[in-house]
């Protein structure tokens, strides 16, 4: 894990506090409701500061995504393993292209073996 | 744990109503799922918990010991690993799927870089698809199909 993705990462928190045009408090409020937490304004403010010893926990990170509206936290994570994310009609369409593989695969395998055999 | 709704207008004032999510209080209190999928991935990764933080600090270039991977995965709600140590550890494990497990409750998954090209694959089948259908709906319109 890089220096650089670290700080993207906060800058990333940040672009999201600021598109998501609610107040810090409100933020912390929304998450608090949602995960049961008592996380603080003061608490937030470490997470997004400059200071790297401060770092928001994981398990908020989908409710501070979901209460912000963005996905891009995640994003700047997963980019420094190579990795993206995408949608679940995303997820559907590389369902069915690998299905499509596989009957491709198994029709060749057919083939092959009637060649051998010949057909009935 | 909760499960009231958070509706507009419950509480004292007319200000509620701006935190009303329509998502059940508590709803994304996920921390103790997150560490039992933490703590299978390290499980069965196939690696010890020592080998797996000397290499998360290794990636990390910080001081990460298996005593906090015990807390981390232990349901005690004060230790939370921090995001940015999440990524070195899916790495080490060579495992997803406390990504995943985050990703739930947005709807998303994570896009291998291997599924890259599979997806892009796909957009553009049905880009093609949208294309052919608007080309038929004009050609048809315009008299240029029998």
């Amino acid at each position: 894990m890089s220096r650089g993705t670290t700080s993207l990462f906060r800058i990333a928190l940040l672009s999201a506090i600021e598109t998501s045009g609610k107040s810090r408090d409100r933020i912390v409020c929304e998450i608090n409701e949602l995960t049961d937490r008592n996380l603080t304004k003061f608490m937030l403010d470490k997470y997004t500061c400059a200071n790297h010893a401060y770092s928001l926990p994981s398990e908020l990170l989908p409710t501070f995504c979901k209460v912000t509206l963005t996905d891009n936290p995640f994003r700047v994570l997963l980019a420094e393993i190579g990795c993206d994310l995408h949608s679940p009609d995303d997820a559907r369409k590389l369902k069915i292209l690998r299905l499509k593989q596989e009957v491709l695969c198994i029709e060749t395998k057919i083939q092959r073996l009637q060649t051998i055999k010949g057909p009935k | 744990m909760s499960k009231r709704k958070l509706q507009a207008g419950y509480g004292l004032s007319a200000q509620q109503a701006l935190f009303d999510t329509g998502i059940e209080e508590g709803a994304l209190d996920i921390s103790l799922g997150f560490r039992q999928c933490l703590s299978r991935t390290l499980s069965a990764c196939g690696k010890d918990r020592y080998h797996v933080a000397a290499e998360v600090s290794r990636l990390t270039r910080s001081n990460f010991s298996k005593d906090m991977l015990d807390k981390y995965t232990s349901s005690a709600a004060e230790y939370g690993i921090r995001a940015e140590v999440l990524t070195a550890l899916c790495y080490v494990t060579g495992s997803m799927e406390p990504f995943r497990y985050l990703l739930e409750p947005l709807d998303a998954d994570v896009l291998l870089p291997e599924d890259r090209d599979l997806v892009e694959l796909a957009r553009l089948h049905e880009q093609k698809k949208t294309l052919d259908t608007r080309i038929m709906e004009i050609s048809r319109k315009r008299g240029l199909l029998k």
